[in-house]
């Protein structure tokens, strides 16, 4: 699964920090979402994809190996 | 939303620093209150201290404050941290099983390098103790499926 939040969250020019205060989570959280290390909870995708005024299904892409 | 697991309760992230002054001052402390008790009499062999009591006093401290660092929050906690602590438990868990089945064979390789004969080696309270652990967990976690499986079959009715 490849994620979109690295670029939305350029497009919204927000910095790491500020979209982890914006969810309730670290950034360090936020960092390893963008990085593929950790994969969301549904509620925290959710909350994301609210964020960018987006869908669960823009903001997170299935990928054949998943 | 309404949580249908809710997160395990978990101690305030100040409590990792008392977990690590428990670790630090603990054993000293525990010795001088031994070394006290021997002095006032309700020790009444001090060799006794050597044999029967230093085994609780260097476990005590050792495993209150590991497990005041273990139970406690992190500065940061969110679901990431939930996540890796479960998954930390899970390969502790792992790990002692497998440490603990090995054991005797690695006392012996040693014994018969050494050129001892070989035993079993003592290890009946912690193996009792790993059985108690593996028996609360699976008991704990058939217990909350049950609760989970019963609160979607009222949902269904």
């Amino acid at each position: 699964m490849r994620n979109n939040i690295k670029v939305e969250r350029a497009r919204k020019d927000m910095t790491q920090e500020q979209l982890a205060e914006a969810l309730g989570v670290s950034r360090q959280t936020i960092n390893a979402i963008e990085k593929n290390k950790y994969l969301p909870s549904t509620l925290l995708a959710l909350k994301m994809s609210n964020l960018f005024g987006l869908t669960v299904n823009e903001l997170f892409v299935l990928e054949e190996s998943d | 939303m309404k949580d249908v697991m809710p997160q395990m309760k978990l101690l305030p992230y100040r409590y990792k620093r008392h977990g690590l002054w428990v670790l630090i001052i603990g054993i000293p402390f525990m010795t001088l209150i031994t070394f006290a008790l021997i002095t006032v009499g309700l020790i009444p062999k001090s060799d006794a201290f050597f044999d029967e009591w230093s085994k609780p006093i260097i476990y005590y401290p050792i495993i209150i404050g590991l497990a005041l660092l273990n139970f406690s929050e992190e500065r940061e906690e969110d679901e990431m941290v939930q996540h890796l602590r479960y998954q930390s438990f899970m390969l502790g868990v792992f790990y002692l099983i497998v440490g603990l089945l090995m054991l005797p064979l690695f006392t012996n390789v040693v014994r018969l390098l050494e050129g001892r004969a070989v035993g079993m080696p003592d290890v009946g309270g912690m193996w009792g103790a790993l059985v108690l652990l593996l028996f609360y967990t699976y008991a704990s976690f058939r217990y909350k499926l049950h609760q989970i499986r019963k609160a979607l079959e009222t949902d269904a009715e």
